[in-house]
């Protein structure tokens, strides 16, 4: 990596951007047969101005193919790491994320890590926060008349909102004390596959 | 057809017996089913019965970048050996060959092969394709930067390998010296279940943990390769690994999803290993 960087430094000063244009780098050098995955349809528009050419003229074409090899691979790897790019650079390509949530199919262990925490931010809110709920709902219905509408009705609110709380801690108690036996005890460890 | 189907026998079988009349022949030809002529022709290709699958696979093309894609394609399952890594070489090969993943040695010891085929991670070519017509669904493995289709940028996984400093430290020389350190057998039996680890990362990238911050935690991967030097009797600077890991973001990111144990390929158990780091901590 560190001398393809080198080589993209080196080789930004040299090569005349019409020279781009022209050039297509073929897959002959190991480093570069990334790029030629994608340059397979295109053609090779090398054409020599002449039929004949000196060895010199040859072997002077043809390092300036592996240059130019380097420089469009770098190109197209322009960001080693994410949004990082070279000034002289024409493009700075950002890389996507490979997709994580949307895609990871669920295991039954995850999913109950993940609803260990949620139950535990959900028993975290009621604590914390039922005293304010009782103290203010008193003016809070006395100023928002629709809210208060609302709640009259509904006094089975808290019959559910009890039953919901009860369920997560019971949910939260149990996963931690299999957390507990599985690290002093070793009980209840998911198999392998 | 079974009437021409025992003629045929029949006159095959007159042909063939007439220098050795044998009783045992003559009753052959009575069979019901074909004779040893029909045996020797040979069928021609399994008559239009094909058993296509489709897989879907992540594309992304760094030269021309749009957003990435899952490309459709129809493979014949009964012309392609059985594991993904060889549906993947057959759809390069014959179908589409821009198609860009790592692969070396098709047999699950390399780990190039790695991505997550139909939401879970694994090896290519240790998973076999699923028999049925549902649907195959490869994409790279989960929250890294995609280099191009199912290739990563797995630079940030090996820095985090070689942080940990995986070789044998020593203070003092070794007992006998100019020989190995001798290590008994019980000794060794404490490395199992970690030096099989061919660091192909689908431990790393299955974590949550490691999605949420996969720089500052070292994941399930380096962990148990740390587990695996601090447990080495031989290496004496255990101490020190132990506090190079007691970090908030190092080793306490582990909430013990164990999602890496369910995902690698090997059958090693990561989770178990960084539960025997954080008992050190405790106890050593």
């Amino acid at each position: 990596m560190a001398s393809s960087l080198a080589l993209k430094r080196l080789v930004s000063s040299n090569i005349l951007p019409s020279s781009l244009r022209v050039l297509r780098p073929i897959v002959t050098a190991p480093s570069a047969s990334r790029v030629s995955n994608t340059n397979a349809a295109r053609e090779d528009v090398f054409d020599p101005l002449s039929p004949t050419r000196s060895p010199n003229q040859a072997v002077n074409i043809r390092d300036q193919f592996m240059q130019n090899q380097f420089l469009s691979a770098s190109r197209g790897m322009a960001t080693l790491a994410k949004g990082e790019g070279e000034a002289s650079e024409p493009k700075n390509i950002l890389r996507p994320l490979s997709p994580h949530l949307p895609v990871y199919k669920p295991q039954l262990n995850a999913t109950l890590s993940i609803t260990n925490r949620i139950s535990g931010a959900f028993l975290t809110t009621v604590l914390l926060f039922s005293y304010l709920l009782s103290l203010k709902m008193g003016s809070v219905c006395l100023t928002y008349s629709s809210f208060y509408q609302f709640f009259f009705y509904s006094a089975k609110l808290f019959l559910v909102s009890a039953s919901v709380s009860a369920l997560a801690l019971s949910y939260h108690t149990y996963y931690g004390i299999r957390h507990l036996l599985m690290d002093l005890l070793k009980v209840g460890v998911p198999k392998v596959k | 057809m079974a009437t021409s189907l025992i003629r045929r026998a029949m006159n095959a079988t007159s042909r063939l017996s007439s220098s050795t009349v044998n009783p045992a022949s003559r009753l052959a030809v009575i069979r019901p089913y074909a004779g040893e002529a029909d045996a020797q022709k040979v069928e021609p290709k399994a008559a239009a019965s094909t058993n296509m699958k489709t897989f879907q696979i992540y594309r992304w093309n760094p030269d021309d970048p749009a957003k990435p894609q899952l490309q459709d394609y129809k493979i014949d399952l009964k012309e392609c050996g059985p594991m993904v890594l060889d549906a993947l070489i057959k759809i390069k090969n014959e179908i589409d060959p821009s198609l860009t993943f790592r692969r070396s040695c098709r047999e699950g010891i390399c780990g190039s092969c790695a991505m997550n085929i139909n939401g879970c991670n694994g090896l290519a070519c240790l998973t076999k394709i699923e028999s049925g017509s549902s649907e195959t669904t490869i994409t790279p493995l989960p929250h890294m930067f995609v280099i191009k289709d199912l290739v990563v940028d797995m630079t940030n996984f090996y820095n985090q390998y070689k942080s940990i400093e995986p070789w044998l430290k020593r203070k003092n020389p070794p007992p006998t010296a100019g020989k190995e350190i001798p290590q008994s057998k019980k000794d060794r039996a404490k490395l199992d279940g970690m030096y099989e680890c061919i660091l192909c990362a689908c431990c790393s990238t299955s974590c949550p943990s490691y999605w949420w911050n996969p720089e500052s935690y070292l994941g399930p991967a380096a962990l148990l390769h740390a587990n695996r030097w601090i447990s080495d009797s031989r290496d004496e600077y255990t101490k020190e690994r132990l506090d190079a890991v007691n970090d908030e973001f190092k080793l306490y990111r582990c909430h013990t999803i164990l999602n890496c144990a369910r995902a690698c390929p090997k059958g090693l158990n990561p989770g178990k290993q960084i539960q025997h780091i954080k008992q050190l901590q405790l106890t050593g």
